[in-house]
């Protein structure tokens, strides 16, 4: 890159910025002070500098007034003595006030004319102050804006890295090429924290997988081991804590596949849907009912299955029973309101949101038999926010306890 | 008999199986790797294969397909992945069933029992016409992803006993089938119906399908005779 060398580190930036900025506001003041410098007519400066234009910040510029013929020296006052016949920035005559030449000298104290420029000069002061605000405060912006830039770059990409790690998308990468010294440090350490944290996050799914595999391995085992056993109660009950294992084994991978899973939105007849579930398990000889009214609505139907399947099995496990209701709110655009009672002993007050933390289960009596790591109402709140939807549990004044799962109608 | 090969690669699954199955009466063959299998599978036939889906020499699902461009044999796929995705992957891969690990050993036998009672109790014409996706009057009906479609691309889920219901009417569209010969057919291993739940099923099932059960409509009631799927079905 051809401008390394000079956009190199943002000390470089902020001194070029500074110094282009001074050089501007000197040079927007000076012609504002010197509308007819290009014209050839003033070039020996003279009576047609009106005094007014004078401005008070600018440093004394002697060529363009006519340069004495004393040499090149006499252009910069503080490099040698002013010259004698003529103040060396303005005329005697025409000149606003009449400051001993000692006085402008770098090496003389410049007290007493600076305190006498107000005095004498307010309408070119208030030019010069302008001038210098509008110079600034371009600068101001559109240096932040430049200086600023890798940051932006930095936070888009950090934006991409939240949807890659989480969704599964594109990795973004930033430029270590680019931009000052600093902001190729930064992209590069980026780059890396960014690929790490994509390896781990992939990684922690490949573990999990295997963990799986291998733990169901030595389970599958243990269980046909275990009918050899039966029916002593004994092996029954390790029959169980198969059971629950597995069940936590699937809960865990659950947690790891609804994370990265993108399932394509579909219509779905969500009534269809609870009565097909509910007929399959009264099939299987469980108090499942559903009823309601007949609803379309674009879902994810592998996951909203799933929300709905822990409901139920929730309202099984700890409520006997659970009965499946569909209803529609009317309202712009409207809503779908699913609840699944059960007949159980409800949950305190202060617990029912609790249980939506992830491995939260409530005392040990109510869980014990009913296995199941906790996992399952933090699941369905994840899916059901990811459809736009709230889910909430309440205590029914008739007893027993009430999940209730709104959705936007889209 | 039932002559069941296992392709199995932990040694211990393979002599527990073994043993248990050999109390079923089954005779198994078992085998650790997916070349064993080949050389089993020249040697002799087998009536269903149980089919692990991770070998030291290869991916259960591509064995599947390998075996299915030549044979018939039934497939049970035993897998410790377990998730959805796999399952519906190893079903359109011409599997005939898919049992997680773990399973219930009582439940394996009563799924080979009924992947052989499909295939050798049913006539060859069912096994034939069982297509895996059938289309009529814009209804779009998959097998393999048990999914019901509506003619406005809406997703009717059907329950078990609705799809099984659904499976015999679309393989025998056009024919009247009695009642007792729909319990038999759409019945499953350890599911008990009645007549009166065929009645129910079938009135559920127009429900979904939107058919009031009038003249002109999908499922027609033949009075003293049965139920008629009155429709063409295309694949």
């Amino acid at each position: 890159m051809s401008t390394r060398w000079w956009a190199d580190t943002l000390g470089k930036r902020l001194f070029l910025l500074l110094w282009v900025t001074l050089v501007l506001s000197h040079l927007l003041g000076f012609w504002l002070a010197h509308p007819q410098v290009n014209e050839p007519g003033h070039r020996d400066g003279g009576p047609g500098l009106h005094p007014g234009w004078f401005l008070p910040s600018l440093p004394p510029i002697m060529g363009l007034h006519g340069v004495p013929p004393g040499g090149p020296d006499q252009d910069r006052p503080h490099l040698g003595p002013p010259p004698h016949d003529r103040p060396p920035f303005v005329d005697a005559d025409t000149a606003p006030f009449h400051a001993p030449m000692d006085e402008l000298r770098p090496d003389h104290d410049p007290g007493p004319s600076q305190a006498a420029l107000p005095h004498h000069a307010p309408p070119s002061l208030w030019l010069d102050y302008a001038a210098r605000v509008l110079v600034m405060g371009l600068a101001a912006w559109l240096g932040s804006r430049w200086l600023t830039a890798p940051m932006r770059r930095l936070t888009q990409a950090s934006q991409d890295l939240e949807q890659a790690v989480s969704r599964g998308g594109a990795l973004p990468v930033l430029d270590e090429q680019r931009g000052p010294l600093e902001v190729r440090q930064t992209a590069h350490v980026f780059n890396q924290m960014a690929k790490g944290l994509h390896d781990q996050f992939a990684q922690r799914g490949l573990m999990m997988a295997a963990v799986s595999h291998d733990l169901r391995t030595p389970l599958t085992r243990l269980r046909m081991r275990l009918e050899s056993l039966r029916p002593d109660p004994v092996a029954e009950r390790c029959v169980d804590d198969v059971n629950d294992i597995n069940a936590m084994i699937e809960s865990v991978l659950d947690v790891m596949h609804e994370e990265r899973r993108q399932e394509a939105p579909r219509s779905v007849d969500l009534l269809a849907m609870v009565q097909a579930m509910a007929d399959d398990l009264q099939e299987a000889g469980e108090p499942v009912t559903a009823s309601g009214e007949q609803v379309t609505l674009s879902v994810q139907p592998v996951a909203f299955k799933r929300v709905l399947n822990n409901l139920v099995h929730n309202a099984l496990r700890y409520g006997h029973a659970a009965d499946i209701r569909i209803s529609r709110q009317a309202g712009q655009p409207g809503e779908v309101i699913i609840t699944v009672d059960d007949r159980g002993p409800g949950i305190a007050p202060d617990q029912l949101e609790a249980v939506f933390k992830p491995f939260v289960r409530l005392d040990n009596s109510r869980s014990r038999d009913t296995g199941g790591v906790g996992l399952g109402l933090y699941i369905a709140r994840e899916l059901v926010h990811r459809h736009g939807g709230r889910i909430r549990l309440l205590n029914r004044p008739e007893g027993g306890l009430r999940a209730e799962l709104t959705l936007p109608m889209r | 008999m039932i002559a069941c090969l296992l392709v199995e690669d932990d040694v211990e699954i393979r002599t527990l199986l073994e043993g248990y199955l050999g109390g079923y009466g089954m005779e198994v063959t078992a085998v650790g790797t997916a070349q064993a299998m080949r050389v089993a599978l020249k040697a002799r036939s087998f009536d269903v294969m149980l089919l692990d889906l991770m070998l030291p020499d290869g991916q259960g699902l591509n064995i599947c397909r390998e075996i299915r461009g030549s044979s018939v044999i039934p497939i049970i796929m035993l897998t410790a992945q377990g998730d959805p995705v796999s399952r519906v992957i190893g079903l359109e891969l011409g599997a005939d069933d898919y049992l997680g690990k773990p399973f219930e050993p009582r439940e394996l036998v009563a799924r080979i029992h009924a992947v052989m009672r499909r295939t050798r109790g049913t006539p060859v014409q069912e096994i034939k016409g069982s297509m895996p996706v059938a289309r009529f009057q814009g209804w779009t009906f998959d097998r393999v992803k048990r999914r019901l479609t509506s003619p406005d691309e809406v997703m009717v889920d059907l329950s078990s006993a609705e799809f099984r219901l659904l499976s015999v009417l679309v393989d025998h569209a056009g024919q009247v089938l009695s009642r007792d010969r729909l319990l038999e057919m759409s019945k499953s291993p350890g599911a008990t119906l009645s007549d009166r739940s065929v009645d129910l099923t079938v009135s559920r099932l127009r429900h979904k399908l939107r058919d009031a059960g009038q003249a002109g409509g999908l499922i027609r009631t033949m009075r003293g005779e049965g139920y008629l799927f009155a429709t063409q079905v295309q694949a």
